[in-house]
């Protein structure tokens, strides 16, 4: 199968994916029981402390249906849901009187900032002492179980831990960081703002390091033992090559199963880091998620869901196009070299 | 299992002193939660005296800034939060063996369909889903009763155990299909055994203790899940284990310095999901010789 043939074959198993799942979450929404959408319009549109005549409100609720397209029959809905979404209209925010979409473009900035860099240093990091446990068996007793319980730690509350011993009691670092630290780092990089920055932004970029760091050490770490006890180890072993060089044949075979992994991870490592982020309150989408969750604010959970599961998907389809470039098996079969 | 073997796996798990310690956790627990409540004459929804340190009599636990009792709240939470993550991990090892073992054994079209849900299981962030279910199809009144209560603990339950069936799925097809080309099978299919009899007599035996470590998994995984849920709000009762988090930071209990709240319950039911874990690697270790560490 040639490279071409083969990006395009996931590209559109990842649109078939994007668009179950979209079509899933609309019509989640569309049959919740008691007309959570209709109501959270109403709560737009109706003025709060004014005293509507019952006239009124059935005018106002029909005008609602009108706007929200829910007089249409189901189809037309279905492709009205769509038609919004590709041009960038995901609905309107009871919670922040704003366009979700307008909210969600700047969530998604803070939240790649603070995301996409921990998934990186987590799984090399995780990788690499997985891959120490496994060659070394006086570390393993002591790794195997801070491994094990960094991974069982669900990430809120391990960044309660560390908001409350470094950032509160010892106060080492800010223990919540605000979108000024990110903005005035971002639009006047200086020594400063980048200090400022770092203050805050350290808790909830460790947290999220370490604790899915358990997660790809401990997998690692099986999947090296495994290597190193196969017959290709062995062999090496008795050829009398170094234990180093043994284990970095191995190392190269493990992490095969590492990469495909992680996009098999990304959901839950974003959904987690959502929760985290509401420890720290981070100006991202884990506090309006929060805040949506508490307030039912149905059209920003929905355009959260559909806008992080667009990031999901592509994360995947990078991760795909790094695997080829990685394995050499399918490097060579596609590219001919 | 000859004997042999039987008795030295058995004398390795004696020597697994990591096993034990983490079978002791799960079982003190499993005990808390279940015994718990009867040792404390408040209910988890009791104002008593605020901000008792631990270890205060009467409140082993101490009280939290509000003054509910921190050890009422624990082992009614526990109660609730176990009770999800239990119902996920049975409905989860349910679904995934009996698709796994149509995928496995008949393979074919049902196989490919099977996968194919899987892998959009895999590929798509499920939580997104729970939450949307868990926010706009879970009915929470003011005082639910206690069949209300029971239903939404079932309902969450089963979402969250019908969004993870996936992964016992795949484990136990890759079994199965491994098992179904043995020669064992194939006698058994020369003789004339029906396949409903070969799957439930020849096949499910053989891979039983690996769908229990799964289960145990999914238990681990589905109780991560479910007090994730919790803390973003998606609770099945008002007393689950972590659902007053959010109202304990809006209101600055971190500040407050009241840690025993959230760090005991914290701690409890991290130690039980890596307890669940760790049972897993040991029992790996002992029963599979590549794994072996002596």
């Amino acid at each position: 199968m040639s490279l071409l043939a083969y990006l395009a074959r996931r590209i559109l198993i990842y649109v078939l994916v994007f668009v179950i799942s979209a079509s899933l979450v609309w019509a989640l929404v569309r049959f919740a029981p008691g007309d959570p959408a209709l109501t959270s319009f109403l709560r737009v549109m109706m003025a709060p402390g004014v005293t509507y005549t019952p006239e009124q409100v059935e005018g106002i609720k029909r005008q609602a249906i009108e706007l929200l397209g829910l007089n249409l029959p189901l189809h037309e809905q279905y492709a009205l849901f769509w038609r919004k979404m590709l041009a960038g209209d995901l609905g309107y925010s009871t919670y922040f009187m704003a366009p979700v979409s307008e909210k969600l473009r700047e969530y998604l900035v803070h939240d790649l900032i603070l995301i996409a860099p921990a998934i990186v240093v987590s799984w090399f990091l995780g990788n690499y002492i997985g891959a120490l446990a496994a060659r070394y068996k006086s570390l393993d007793r002591v790794l195997v179980p801070v491994i094990y319980i960094l991974t069982a730690t669900p990430y809120f509350i391990f960044g309660l831990v560390m908001v409350y011993t470094l950032g509160v009691t010892l106060g080492v670092f800010k223990p919540i960081i605000s979108s000024t630290d990110i903005k005035s780092f971002l639009y006047s990089p200086s020594p400063q703002t980048f200090y400022e920055f770092m203050k805050a932004y350290t808790l909830p970029f460790l947290s999220l390091v370490l604790v899915s760091m358990g997660g790809w050490a401990s997998g690692m770490r099986t999947l090296m033992t495994y290597e190193l006890e196969s017959n290709y180890a062995r062999y090496m072993e008795s050829l009398g090559f170094s234990g180093r060089k043994v284990a970095s044949y191995a190392f190269r075979y493990a992490i095969n199963p590492q990469i495909t992994g992680l996009g098999i991870q990304l959901g839950t490592v974003i959904v987690a880091g959502l929760a985290l982020s509401g420890i720290f309150n981070y100006p991202g989408a884990g506090i309006a998620l929060i805040y949506a969750i508490n307030f039912r604010d149905i059209f920003l959970i929905q355009g959260i869901a559909i806008v992080y599961t667009l990031m999901v998907i592509i994360f995947n389809f990078v991760i795909d196009v790094l695997y080829v470039v990685i394995d050499p098996r399918l490097r060579h079969g596609m590219m001919g070299g | 299992m000859p004997r042999f073997t039987k008795s030295i796996t058995w004398l390795l798990l004696k020597r697994n002193k990591r096993f034990w310690v983490c079978i002791s956790i799960v079982v003190a627990v499993l005990a808390l939660a279940a015994l718990g409540p009867y040792f404390t004459p408040y209910r988890a929804v009791d104002f008593t005296v605020p901000r008792l340190p631990p270890l205060t009599p009467g409140h082993p636990f101490g009280t939290d800034n509000l003054g509910y009792d921190v050890y009422s709240s624990t082992v009614y939470g526990l109660r609730v939060s176990l009770s999800v993550g239990l119902i996920a991990a049975i409905v989860a090892t349910l679904v995934g063996t009996l698709l796994g073992l149509i995928a496995g054994y008949k393979g074919g079209a049902l196989d490919q369909l099977i996968e194919g849900v899987t892998n959009l299981l895999l590929t798509m962030p499920t939580v997104f889903i729970m939450i949307i279910i868990g926010t706009f199809y879970i009915q929470s009144e003011a005082s639910p009763s206690a069949w209300r209560e029971l239903q939404n603990i079932l309902f969450l339950g089963t979402v969250i155990g019908l969004l993870m069936w996936h992964w016992t799925a795949r484990a136990v097809r890759s079994q199965v299909a491994a098992l179904k080309v043995s020669d064992y099978v194939a006698a058994s299919k020369l003789s004339g055994n029906s396949d409903l009899k070969i799957i439930v007599k020849d096949i499910l035996p053989n891979i039983a203790s690996y769908i229990l470590l799964v289960f145990v998994i999914q238990l681990a995984n589905g109780l991560a899940t479910t007090v994730t849920l919790e803390f973003l709000g998606i609770k099945a009762s008002d007393w689950s284990l972590f659902a007053r988090l959010n109202q304990w930071l809006q209101m600055g209990v971190l500040w407050a310095g009241v840690w025993w709240a959230w760090l005991i319950p914290g701690a409890i039911i991290v130690a039980f999901i890596a307890s669940l874990y760790l049972i897993v690697l040991s029992l790996d270790e002992v029963f599979n010789p590549r794994l072996r560490r002596i």
